[in-house]
């Protein structure tokens, strides 16, 4: 991975991931908070400006959006049967229209498989953006923003809003966005941070409903009589591959 | 009948410690009135069994209501609890971990458990860091078979110098370790490094009312059929069938009165439901509250004879504070992607990790650190839920063809290791603030030292050097500053009520009997004179079945 001062290291890196610690962290990789090496020393002071410098290049709408505060569901919500709406939605027709289409671009459907957007991806972010918490307000002002950027940048290109676009036209700027050298590119360098996390919620929102679940092949959850089986025959093959291919036959657990 | 009007000790608190001195004190024959600052909690019917991630809000992400994410059983807690907030000296971060509610923290912790050994007891000898334990080895070691025994530990005796041997028959066995842990094994085993089943209080054959593990569904959302141990399905149920136990819940203690003797007479807590409190008598109390309330309780309890609070002629009441060192370090790894998928749940946890394996280099001389430490393993085919480790590119069916190659291929080492105490980390009562019960809150003093520091930076290189060894590509790794948890962040806090072998430099004896006051008494992970990387659990639990036993042997004697 690149290492350089880009508005990848903008924010402080958070802690890694530990098997028993949930943090942000096992969340989102939000805006490339998290790269999946571990962090470098910051650049002190050049941070600001390439937020700055990236906004103002890409054309950066940076809504200013009062929070959205409010109960949450508690320190005791009903852990066995969890509440279908622990707050209000708050994404409009058009909003949700938008998110609808990126998870159909992100996670189409395929044979079987639905699509994102058939799994309640658009339902799950708006579910998040509209949470009451501080991490999830940002990540609101972030989102939406993204909404509006897409929205102008179609504008610009195409003169028609996002979902106005042909699907190739759409294509055309998640082109842009979409791959890691847009990180490296000052105008699209915000946006594709946005992006990616937009992207891993859809991506979550996927493999999370029980058609992902069987799509992504988890075959865990379901009650085990007896003594844990441990590795099938095939991983178990497959196990000893690797080991030998990394020279660590010799050295294989007994 | 007052369901009250008699009872033989006062146990304050329903966690590990407090729950094994009432399970011990009630099948010695003793009536025991037990507080708890939280609700009433009935894992058979509050546990999500089953649930999936995207039953739950958020798909389960964590929150500020829910820190762990929204399936974790700690309940009206977490880094956080409503109305009573803790504060910190400048400069300083500790985050302390609290649940309100029957069983206490048992109710979502790890399970791992570990004994310590000899070497872990008599650190100081060794040294000269910290203190010594009051005791040898030699005199705990059967009353770790007989925890375990109780509790319900499977792993086996590996030999190693890190892990001493249980009794033959007291352990049951382990589950079959699995791909990702199998490789970081192998991996280890080059670099001279050995892994070894982890031993954890979970049930892999029944035992009384308690099921065998069925292998699924996370153990910290807390078990409804008591394969994972947690004393809200074991000691207190247990100790309930007695007829002997009593418990109060929503009875948050704020204070231990003593008479002009200095003897303990009364205990007073605040009824959360009327916002009243209430004082009642006490022949002999325990305190098990957790090891910064019980601290606390003490500290609270000052009077005009105990201008310092109560039970800390030595000063040491609130001092020593230790947690596990903490810091993780993970990577896609290569090899791991696109492997053959089986069901690698498991027991939701480690099957195997790898142990402290450098006494003979310390001893040599080698390391510029005083303590050990082990690696936790942080991998598998998890359940989809509101985390996606790797990196993301593109969309469509190449992005779905990558999230689905890249499943179960990331493998992250959590090191947890052993911390000396330091005269920057303490807790005192803040004289500014109270909570909303109106009891004074707990003020944190936290600082690393070097010792913590090059220790982490040790276990970085190791975690790159088996990660590199199983192929992953690594650049760089953070310096330990940036690594290390913050003080509390591990959830492993023990050591303010240290026991010791004098009155002036400890605040129990042995036996968790404080050094002040004859019928007061410590079992929580307050009285750890050190704190071992081992995780603290298994050692409370063990220190408070002997303790209790002590105790009851003495009110039999009417020694107390």
């Amino acid at each position: 991975m690149e290492r350089s001062c880009h508005i990848e290291h903008i924010i402080p890196v958070r802690e890694q991931t530990s098997a028993r610690d949930l943090t942000r962290r096992q969340t989102l990789k939000w805006l490339g908070v998290i790269t999946a090496g571990i962090s470098i020393p910051l650049f002190s002071g050049c941070e600001p400006m390439m937020v700055s410098a990236a906004k103002l290049a890409g054309n950066w709408p940076d809504l200013k959006l009062e929070p959205i505060t409010g109960e949450g569901y508690g320190t005791d919500p009903n852990l066995v049967s969890p509440p279908d709406s622990p707050w209000p939605l708050t994404m409009t027709v058009e909003q949700r229209e938008l998110v609808s289409a990126l998870a159909r671009i992100l996670i189409p459907r395929e044979g079987n498989n639905p699509s994102a957007s058939e799994v309640d991806a658009t339902d799950l972010i708006d579910e998040w953006i509209s949470a009451p918490y501080p991490s999830y307000q940002a990540d609101r002002v972030e989102i939406l923003s993204g909404l509006v950027w897409l929205d102008e940048e179609s504008a610009r290109r195409f003169s028609r809003s996002f979902v106005q676009a042909t699907a190739q036209q759409q294509l055309q700027i998640i082109d842009d966005i979409a791959y890691e050298k847009a990180e490296s590119e000052l105008h699209f360098a915000y946006i594709s941070r946005v992006f990616d996390g937009i992207r891993t919620l859809v991506t979550i929102a996927y493999f999370s409903s029980p058609e992902g679940i069987r799509d992504i092949g988890y075959q865990g959850n379901v009650p085990i009589a007896g003594d844990f089986p441990g590795p099938s025959e095939e991983a178990k093959a497959h196990l000893d591959d690797v080991l030998r291919e990394l020279g660590l036959a010799d050295y294989a657990y007994t | 009948m007052n369901p009250l009007s008699s009872y033989d000790v006062v146990v304050v608190g329903s966690g590990a410690g407090g729950a094994m001195a009432a399970y011990t004190l009630t099948k010695a024959g003793r009536k025991v009135l037990m507080l708890e600052a939280g609700r009433d909690y009935d894992p058979v019917t509050e546990t999500p069994m089953f649930n999936t991630p995207r039953q739950a809000p958020l798909a389960g992400a964590p929150t500020p209501d829910k820190n762990f994410g929204y399936y974790d059983a700690t309940i009206d807690g977490g880094w956080a609890v409503p109305g009573e907030p803790y504060t910190m000296g400048k400069g300083t971060e500790f985050k302390w971990w609290r649940a309100r509610m029957l069983g206490g923290r048992t109710n979502h912790w790890g399970r791992y458990s570990l004994r310590f050994s000899e070497h872990d007891f008599k650190g100081y000898s060794r040294d000269g860091l910290g203190a010594d334990w009051p005791f040898e080895y030699s005199d705990i070691a059967p009353w770790y078979d007989k925890t375990e025994e109780l509790v319900g530990v499977c792993g086996t005796n590996t030999g190693l110098d890190d892990m001493p041997a249980s009794s033959p028959g007291v352990l049951q066995p382990p589950p079959k370790p699995r791909v990702p842990e199998l490789l970081v094994a192998a991996a280890a085993k080059k670099l001279g490094i050995t892994a070894a089943p982890m031993h954890r209080a979970v049930l892999t054959r029944p035992k009384g009312d308690r099921n065998a593990c069925l292998y699924a569904t996370e153990c910290r959302r807390g078990c409804s059929i008591g394969a994972a141990f947690q004393t809200t399905t074991s000691l207190i149920p247990m100790a309930r069938a007695t007829g002997r136990l009593q418990i109060i819940t929503d009875a948050m203690v704020r204070s231990v009165d003593v008479d002009e003797q200095g003897k303990v007479h009364a205990i007073t807590y605040i009824d959360k439901k009327t916002a009243s409190p209430v004082t009642l008598p006490a022949r002999v109390i325990v305190l098990a509250a957790s090891t910064c309330e019980s601290a606390r309780i003490l500290l609270n309890s000052r009077n005009e004879q105990f201008p310092g609070g109560l039970a800390n002629s030595s000063g040491q009441v609130g001092r020593n504070i230790m947690d596990s060192t903490g810091a993780s370090f993970g990577a896609d790894i290569p090899a791991l992607k696109g492997r053959p998928i089986y069901n690698e749940d498991g027991h939701t946890s480690n099957h195997l990790f790898i142990p402290w394996w450098g006494h003979k280099a310390q001893a040599r001389g080698e390391l510029d650190f005083a303590r050990g430490y082990h690696f936790e393993m942080g991998t598998g085919f998890k359940a989809p839920g509101s985390y996606y480790p790797s990196k993301l590119q593109g969309y469509g069916t190449e992005l779905k063809k990558q999230a689905k190659y890249d499943y179960g291929s990331h493998v992250a080492l959590s090191l947890r290791g052993e911390m000396v105490p330091n005269e920057h980390c303490y807790m005192e009562m803040d004289d500014q603030l109270q909570d909303k019960w109106g009891i004074p809150v707990a003020k944190f003093h936290w600082k690393w030292s070097d010792q913590e520091l090059s220790q982490v930076a040790h276990g970085l290189k190791t975690a790159r050097d088996i990660l590199t060894t199983m192929g992953a590509k690594i650049d760089s790794l953070p310096s330990p500053k940036e690594a290390i948890k913050k003080g509390g962040e591990i959830i492993h806090e023990v050591g303010t009520t240290r026991m010791g072998d004098s009155a002036t430099d400890s605040v129990t004896n042995q036996w968790g009997q404080t050094w002040d006051c004859p019928n007061l008494f410590i079992m929580d992970g307050g009285v750890f004179a050190s704190n071992p990387h081992k995780n603290c659990t298994l050692t409370i639990m063990t220190l408070a079945m002997r303790n209790a036993t002590w105790l009851a042997s003495q009110l039999d004697k009417g020694a107390i």
